[in-house]
């Protein structure tokens, strides 16, 4: 369970992140949605453990600073935004990294078969990973979450560039995850339809925390983009009127 | 056996191969049975040509070694650079240290030629100080920064050991050849002190393995994974800058084998560093090994070593460019 | 427009204005002047000289020297700061040396018609100066006969002929005695070290050889390329220097430095105790060919051969 209470965070002298206040149960799938520079990217990063901040964040009943590293990487893992990377691992090798936290020697860890097939990715696994496209990518990254086997994961933008094939592969793979899956999301519609909580962030403050599905988050996106937004057929979120005038 | 196994087992015994074959050339022609013969008979006790003893104990095997120590420092320090600010063009005066040993050097000469050695060294140490306090950022060293403070460090220190050039006070000469820098004086004691500096360094270097491959992701990553990131960096770069410091501080800079041997090592064995690290430490020692016996054998008197690694080195690395374009590195 | 374009036309551009420099400076050499002569220097240069020569600085201690032994002293103007000989050079005007090069503006300040240098001057200074009309000469003997060369060549254009073949014939015969004296003795290899790690020493082709070869020596290093090449530790075992003069520079100041070495104890000089450090004096004789190289060939014959100097 991650509790933020009066959050804040500070980069040298700007407010980046002002006193938010949110809970987050075991299981749930979280949507993180709102404009450019809301403070989503830093959100995510001070959940990582990446950033010093203010107020309380409280994981699992424990401060988030009081963590060490490799304590903190057995609850969280953070799958970053990457579609390409120059170094010539296998992806076998890739996914045993996610190993290092239970045995330091990861390349002898065993058993990472189930993490591979678990998003589908059995069959790269003696690829290299220069050599794979950027959704295979994304899920060997998702992969190696898994084998860290920590309660929550978190992803950045992960279906961002990706062709529509490799964006559904993917959605169902994460919403399939048995974790906590906090993701930031640039997609209404897939906020909408795939994840159960969504929270909108304006200008470093969060909007409001809504239930998928909802028609208060529809209105709510109509008032952050200024855009009026309605539900068709009870599953697409579309713009009110013709696109031509 | 494994094929990377394989490959480092290669390296080491062309190691020897280069350790033997150096030990029995030079500007002095002395045949090989010589050399053997005057080995054994050292050990066993019998009579046997005194200079040729001289030369090879005396002056070869010291020479030897302590280009294969200072070529696996170099290599080790270089890896170590490029691994941690994830730059191919990571080499291990980064972070000053040739700068802050020119200044310490040149202060050396104006006091007395005695305290070259420890003062080149302090300064070395002293730049990569500079250089770590600067890119400190919330705590942790910043790649980034570093580089840049590097080069900082680096023209302020060489802009002081110029000016101390320009006063005429330091001795103008002693400087010059000392930043040409060379195995030339060469002795077991420097072998002794370098041996018992890596025996003490490499381990803490060697010891962090398995975080290297996770630091090659980037900090983030690495981190999210469970990596000590702060930790790992403090402690390698630390070893390596004070026993390169050390080995500058003993023959001067001798460039591109720090650069060019982990390149070369990933070439050949791939980029996990349970293998890269003691390639690149092999790949290092025998091309330094070699460049200074081409450098000492010279007929026409001996040619500083670090035109030969760079007459070698440059060629590798612009080879290494056009065959991979290792710039795209990164997100 | 394409930026290869572009990239181009600056190419041009540059490669024009380059040529038009290099032509101009082509042109101020080419200055006329009424009385003139055209004389060889030590580089091969012929530089055109006007008479006479009236004002005359020296930018190296060595020309300083031969223009006073010749009794031309009197036309300097001005030195420079490592200037010691003789008295009257000390208290000439100086010109600054940075890094041992002189600077353009106090040379021309001094209002001189000739200008005397070695190669440690850059070749820009030495351009520069001759494209401001002042000619220089670059004076470098690279053995005995180079400086008596250089004597009579600033005797000619001084005016002061008789002096300088006075001076010549002075050295000559100081030398000759000195060679008499030990013709018939052996040659022993000498080591001449500049600096000792690296040991630089001096090649075939330099000066100090030429000291060492007159005064009885075989120099060890004369079979390696180059004027200043760095000798190698075991070669210097294998020839087996039976005397190693040490230049003051080296900081070295007693033979313990050698003593205490595994390599160099076993050396013949280091063995029989003939390693002769010079003093700064000493150095300064066995580094700048003039009128006072005698002293460094009696030095050295001295050290070689004492038994035959100890008597006088």
């Amino acid at each position: 369970m991650i509790e933020a209470i009066d959050l804040s965070v500070k980069i040298g002298k700007k407010q980046i992140l002002k006193n938010l206040n949110f809970v987050i149960h075991e299981r749930e799938k979280i949507a993180i949605i709102g404009p450019n520079g809301a403070g989503k990217t830093t959100l995510m990063r001070v959940l990582g453990g990446m950033l010093p901040y203010e107020g309380k964040l409280i994981i699992n009943g424990k401060e988030m600073s009081e963590y060490r590293r490799q304590d903190l990487a057995k609850l969280i893992s953070y799958v970053p935004q990457i579609f390409y990377t120059p170094y010539t691992f296998t992806v076998e090798e890739f996914v045993k990294m996610g190993k290092y936290i239970s045995i330091r020697n990861w390349w002898n860890a065993e058993g990472i078969d189930r993490y591979l097939d678990e998003v589908g990715i059995l069959n790269l696994k003696a690829r290299y990973v220069n050599t794979i496209s950027g959704g295979e990518l994304q899920k060997v990254l998702i992969a190696r979450a898994l084998a860290q086997n920590p309660r929550i994961i978190m992803l950045d933008e992960p279906t961002s560039h990706l062709d529509p094939k490799a964006v559904f592969e993917l959605n169902r793979t994460i919403i399939n995850l048995e974790k906590t899956v906090i993701s930031v999301v640039h997609d209404i519609n897939a906020a909408f339809n795939l994840y159960s909580k969504i929270m909108i962030m304006a200008n470093g403050q969060l909007y409001g925390i809504f239930s998928g599905k909802s028609k208060e988050f529809v209105d709510a996106i109509s008032r952050i983009y200024q855009i009026e937004y309605e539900i068709l057929d009870g599953k697409f979120i579309v713009p009110k009127g013709p696109y031509f005038q | 056996m494994k094929p990377k196994f394989l490959i480092l087992f290669s390296l080491l015994i062309l190691l020897i191969l280069n350790i033997l074959f150096s030990i029995s050339i030079g500007p002095v022609r002395i045949p090989f049975d010589s050399v053997t013969s005057t080995i054994f008979y050292y050990f066993m006790g019998d009579p046997y040509n005194r200079i040729y003893m001289l030369i090879i104990f005396y002056i070869r095997m010291p020479r030897v070694f302590l280009a294969v120590l200072i070529g696996a420092v170099l290599a080790i320090s270089g890896l170590i650079t490029q691994t941690i600010f994830r730059n191919p063009l990571g080499d291990p005066y980064l972070t000053g240290i040739a700068s802050g040993a020119a200044l310490g050097a040149s202060i050396g000469f104006l006091i007395s030629p005695f305290v070259v050695e420890p003062l080149a060294f302090a300064f070395a140490m002293l730049a990569v100080f500079i250089t770590f306090i600067i890119s400190r950022v919330d705590g942790e060293f910043s790649p980034e920064i570093m580089i840049l403070a590097g080069i900082a460090v680096s023209f302020l220190f060489s802009a002081l050991a110029s000016y101390l050039i320009y006063l005429k006070e330091v001795n103008l000469r002693g400087v010059l050849f000392w930043l040409l820098g060379g195995l030339y004086g060469a002795n077991w004691n420097d072998v002794f002190y370098l041996t018992i500096a890596s025996l003490i360094l490499f381990p803490l270097i060697l010891y962090f393995v398995p975080e290297f491959d996770l630091m090659l992701m980037g900090d983030e990553q690495a981190k999210s994974m469970g990596v000590d990131t702060k930790r790992v960096k403090l402690i390698t770069l630390l070893s390596s800058s004070i026993v390169t410091s050390f080995a500058v501080s003993m023959v001067g800079i001798i460039g591109f084998i720090g650069l060019v041997s982990p390149h070369i090592g990933r070439k050949i064995i791939g980029e996990s560093h349970r293998f890269l690290l003691p390639a690149s430490i092999l790949i290092g020692a025998n091309l330094l090994l070699a460049s200074d016996t081409i450098a000492r054998s010279n007929p026409g008197g001996e040619i500083p070593v670090g035109i030969i690694t760079s007459f070698v080195g440059a060629p590798l690395l612009i080879y290494l460019l056009i065959r991979r374009r290792f710039f795209d590195r990164g997100n | 427009m394409k930026w290869s374009n572009v990239l181009a036309i600056i190419i041009v551009a540059l490669v024009f204005l380059s040529i038009g420099y290099y032509a101009g400076q082509l042109n101020n050499h080419t200055i006329q002047a009424p009385q003139k002569i055209v004389v060889t220097d030590d580089l091969g240069r012929n530089v055109t000289i006007y008479l006479p020569i009236k004002r005359v600085v020296s930018m190296d201690p060595s020309n300083t020297q031969m223009m006073y032994a010749i009794g031309a002293g009197n036309l300097l103007v001005a030195d420079t700061s490592y200037d010691w000989w003789p008295a009257q050079a000390k208290s000439l005007p100086k010109v600054e040396m940075d890094n041992g090069t002189a600077s353009v503006e106090e040379v021309v300040s001094y209002n001189p018609n000739l200008v005397l240098a070695t190669t440690i001057q850059s070749t820009q200074i030495i351009d520069q100066l001759e494209s401001l009309g002042i000619p220089v000469l670059v004076l470098e003997p690279n053995n005995i006969s180079g400086i008596y060369r250089d004597m009579y060549l600033l005797g000619n254009i001084t005016g002061h002929k008789t002096g300088a073949i006075n001076e010549v014939n002075y050295m000559k015969s100081y030398i000759g005695n000195i060679t008499s004296k030990i013709a018939n003795l052996p040659r022993l290899r000498v080591l001449y070290m500049l600096w000792p790690d690296p040991i630089y020493t001096a090649g075939n082709n330099t000066f100090i050889n030429n000291i060492i070869t007159t005064a009885g020596g075989i120099n060890v290093a004369a079979n390696l390329t180059g004027p200043w090449p760095i000798i190698n530790n075991e070669t210097v075992l294998q020839d087996n220097p039976q005397v190693i003069l040490v230049d003051n520079d080296t900081g070295i100041s007693n033979i313990s430095y050698f003593k205490n070495n595994p390599v160099w104890e076993n050396i013949s000089a280091v063995q029989n105790n003939r390693v002769y450090i010079f003093n700064q004096t000493e150095s300064n004789w066995m580094n700048e060919p003039g009128p006072l190289t005698i002293y460094a060939v009696r030095m050295v014959a001295q050290f070689l051969y004492p038994q035959v100097f100890n008597e006088t």
